[in-house]
């Protein structure tokens, strides 16, 4: 096990988790870059371009390169990488990984796909790591991007049925350990989700387990798109809408991961179940239980709301105004007028009043429900 | 040669225990084992239903703690804590797959009577007629019927007890017969068990005693110093070794090899059935395996529609009445209140918005009958059969036959509850999946002919010594419930080994 870890990037998105993750394994952790790190981390003022500062100490030691700088050209940041390896390779770091991305190819649309391929070939002996599409931890990067497009009452997309390979922020800063600890060294490897999923409906299931909401989608041309890129670039007033964005979206192929997943010791769970493990998406399932536990007649106790959460590890579904007769949202209305009827509060609203009122109220309901059941149909059909 | 015992009983149900107390009697050193491995959860102690009602951890009890909420599915007397751990663990213990038949067995003590509805009808003269000895039969299941306390039904719900008072006024309907149902169920205090109390939570199993359930009757068993009780002990197979059976099982981690002059199977059909093949070497050899076609419709009584629901009742079957559905074919069913049921399964059958369906239910409670209806095993199409692994498999088939004669029977039904008082719901009539009437039987019938069957004795075909007492031996299932006949039955076991070993030119057996 490598004792120390020297990370560049290590303030962004992955980076905060993967020192979190090593630090709470016991390693000691120095990050390389413009910003300190949290406590417990040594930082060492450093740029892309300059070689792994010479005081570092290096036994025991691995490199993680997270670090890309937007701002500088190509080269820059190809020979940088290089030249950071190279060094480090000198000073004796005998394990050295470089983040890579699932878009890496020497054709690639964008060009960071064609810049992170180059800055690979520029690496030998050190462990390549092309990430897929990583969700999960706080809502910032590209994760956070995608949740708020989620929010969207409508999203117009390139291409949404391109194939992403979404893997979970904990699962990459495994796979990440795991090469630093050696796994898999020298090689470039696929750290992706093993099943490819549809781009689109990964952002259908942002919605739903996020914000509870349905996500039209409306397809567009990538031609149509890089026009609108190029607009709004001259429209004054309009935000620019970044064309290298929309090319890293539009250009990521398909790799097969399982084998390499395999290789790193890493278990990649589907999007499906373990986004909904996520704290904003259990507060968002907790949200649907309190709604539809009140609306099924009850007061939803904390209790009652965790005992409903974890009957659907599936996390929220997609609420409607008007109950449905029947489908998934219809079978978890049911479950909560089970629990509400099992309820202190449900068992007494039940339970009061006289014949009478019960059998007013009847009437009452039949004929509310028999003028609403039409529309119930109608309404909530699919 | 040293045994473990003179006769092991595999099996500490209804039917193990009843082929136990003869032998017992008879002064033979039985030792009855099981693969119960757990306290079963601790029946309410709520006073009435009220008070149950009122319990803030009810949905707790009613739902479970985790994972997906319990369903009622079939019956709401699977969807109890009771119920799940009396459940747990068979399929998986039996190497049993089941498709299109809903398997039922239990490893626990006492078995399935833990979560019965305790109607202990007998059966009609025609049915015992197919027994070996009917004469020997009736006097058994009156035995029996004593020991286990059956009384009809004391305590009606105000549905139920209308629908009663209104079949005494009506003319004789031909071909239907309708009375309290036979429970076994104790009115008055009896010994260690206790009077029913009319609490209303039978469902979720009775803190007096008041219902009759095997286990309970192990502590009078264990009083005779000539027969002890093993727990935790799952029999996997059975051998026979110079003079002696060998039963082979499986204790926690522990392999164990117990010895017996005669072994008792008494594990229930399936898991009985199970052992019987392999003793045979039957690999691959379909079975038929009987079970009642069932189905269940519901009743409303209008003038009690919107009653608040009572705060004590009776939780079990209600009335029980028999249909001739043509001739020689009769069709047998119970009548419950849904007064003492969670509302749930109510309410998801209304197209209402939920809290609305929720209270709709609640008026309806009151004034709710459903009805079961059960069909002769021998309209059921079942097979079972052991895979060459070792497990255990049944496949089940619906017939035609059945779904008509249950569609009559229940159009016979509504008409003769119309006329006393019951309106049928429309839509409520539903029939159920093979196997979910509980009451798997006969697969290895008295004096069957097939290749897997059991002597006029209960001794299994081939293998002197094997006895089966519980409803694997029935040689035919009624549409009345089967349990009184299978205790009955294996009462006739325990007596016939009994008189066998008390000989001593015949103490040696098998």
């Amino acid at each position: 096990m490598a004792r120390h870890l020297i990370i560049t990037g290590g303030t962004g998105y992955l980076g905060t988790a993967l020192v979190a993750c090593a630090l709470e394994q016991g390693r000691a952790v120095t990050l390389l870059g413009r910003r300190a790190g949290p406590l417990g981390t040594q930082h060492r003022r450093w740029m892309l371009g300059e070689p792994l500062p010479a005081e570092i100490d290096t036994q025991d030691a691995a490199l993680v390169h997270l670090a890309h700088d937007w701002r500088a050209g190509d080269y820059a940041n190809v020979a940088g990488t290089a030249l950071l390896f190279a060094s480090a390779e000198a000073a004796g770091v005998a394990s050295r990984v470089f983040v890579s991305s699932q878009s890496a190819r020497n054709d690639a649309l964008n060009r960071y796909g064609r810049m992170k391929w180059a800055a690979e070939q520029r690496i030998a002996g050190a462990t390549s790591l092309r990430v897929g599409l990583i969700y999960g931890g706080p809502r910032v990067a590209m994760y956070g991007l995608l949740c708020r497009l989620a929010s969207l009452p409508v999203l117009p997309m390139i291409e949404p049925a391109r194939a992403v390979q979404p893997i979970h922020l904990g699962e990459v800063v495994a796979g990440m350990l795991a090469a630093v600890d050696g796994r898999g060294t020298g090689r470039v490897l696929a750290l992706a989700g093993p099943d490819p999923v549809q781009f689109g409906d990964v952002l259908r299931l942002f919605a739903r387990v996020l914000w509870a909401k349905r996500l039209p989608i409306v397809p567009i041309p990538l031609r149509f798109a890089l026009w609108a890129c190029e607009l709004s670039a001259r429209l004054p007033l309009v935000p620019t809408i970044d064309r290298e964005r929309v090319l890293g979206l539009a250009g990521t192929e398909p790799i097969d991961s399982a084998v390499d997943l395999a290789r790193l010791g890493i278990a990649v769970r589907p999007i499906a179940k373990r986004l909904a493990a996520e704290p904003a998406c259990r507060r968002a399932l907790l949200v649907e239980a309190r709604a539809l536990l009140r609306r099924a007649g009850t007061v939803p106790t904390s209790a009652l709301m965790r005992r409903y959460a974890r009957a659907f590890p599936d996390g929220a579904m997609v609420r409607s105004r008007l109950e449905p007769i029947d489908g998934p949202v219809a079978a978890r209305m049911r479950a909560a007028a089970r629990l509400a009827e099992a309820s202190v509060a449900g068992e007494a609203r039940l339970a009061r009043g006289s014949r009478v009122g019960r059998l007013a109220r009847l009437a009452v309901d039949s004929m509310a429900e028999t003028l609403m059941l039409p529309v119930r149909i109608v309404v909530t059909r699919r | 040669m040293t045994l473990d015992a003179t006769v092991i009983v595999i099996g500490s149900g209804p039917a193990g225990v009843s082929a136990a107390w003869p032998l017992v009697e008879a002064g033979i050193e039985v030792l009855m084992v099981d693969a119960s491995n757990g306290v079963m959860p601790a029946p309410p102690a709520h006073e009435d239903l009220a008070a149950w009602r009122a319990d803030p951890a009810r949905w707790r009890a009613e739902l479970g703690g985790t994972g997906p909420l319990a369903e009622a599915g079939l019956s709401p007397k699977f969807a109890t804590p009771r119920a799940r751990a009396t459940l747990t663990g068979f399929a998986q213990a039996s190497g049993l797959q089941a498709d299109g038949f809903h398997a039922v067995g239990s490893l626990a003590a006492g078995g399935l009577s833990q979560i019965w509805g305790a109607l202990a009808p007998h059966y009609s003269p025609d049915d015992l007629a197919a027994f070996p000895d009917p004469a020997v039969m009736a006097a058994s299941c009156d035995r029996v019927a004593e020991r286990i306390g059956v009384n009809p039904s004391a305590i009606l719900t105000p549905a139920a007890a209308r629908v009663a008072a209104r079949h005494r006024e009506t003319r004789d309907d031909p071909g239907f017969r309708l009375g309290p149902a036979p429970n076994a169920v104790l009115a008055a205090s009896r010994r260690e068990r206790g009077g029913c109390t009319a609490c209303g939570l039978c469902l979720h199993g009775c803190a007096r005693g008041s219902i009759y359930q095997a286990a309970a009757e192990l502590p009078a068993l264990s009083r005779h110093s000539n027969f002890r009780y093993r727990p935790g002990v799952r029999v996997e197979r059975l051998g026979g070794a110079a003079g002696a059976h060998l039963v082979e099982a499986r204790a926690g981690t522990e392999q164990v090899s117990l010895r017996a002059g005669a072994v008792v199977l008494a594990a229930g059909t399936l898991a009985t059935t199970g052992l019987a093949l392999r003793r045979l070497g039957l690999v691959g050899r379909r079975v038929r395996l009987e079970s009642n076609p069932v189905g269940g419709m519901a009743f409303l009584i209008p003038g009690l529609v919107g009653q608040a629901l009572p705060a004590r009742s009776f939780g079990l079957g209600q009335l029980f009445y028999t249909i001739d559905v043509e001739p020689g074919v009769e069709s047998a069913g119970v009548v419950y209140g849904a007064d003492t049921l969670p509302l749930g399964p109510i309410a998801d059958r209304l197209p209402l918005t939920r809290a609305a369906a929720l209270r709709t239910a609640r008026a309806l409670a009151p004034a709710l009958l459903l009805a079961t209806q059960y069909l002769p095993g021998r309209f059921s199409d079942n097979r079972l059969w052991l895979e060459g692994d070792g497990s255990l498999r049944v496949e089940g088939h619906q017939t035609a036959q059945a779904q008509q004669l249950l569609d009559r029977g229940f159009a016979t039904l509504a008409g003769r509850m119309r006329r006393r008082g019951a309106w049928a719901l429309p839509g409520s009539r539903q029939v159920l999946t093979p196997g979910a009437d509980a009451h798997p039987a006969g697969t290895l019938p008295l004096r069957g002919t097939g290749p897997a069957a059991t002597t006029a004795t209960g001794e299994l075909a081939g293998v002197a010594g094997v006895f089966v007492a519980d409803g694997a031996a029935l040689p035919l299932l009624s549409a009345r419930h089967p349990t009184l006949t299978i205790m009955a039955q294996a009462d006739g076991v325990g007596r016939t080994l009994a008189r066998r070993l008390a000989t001593p030119a015949m103490a040696q057996v098998g």
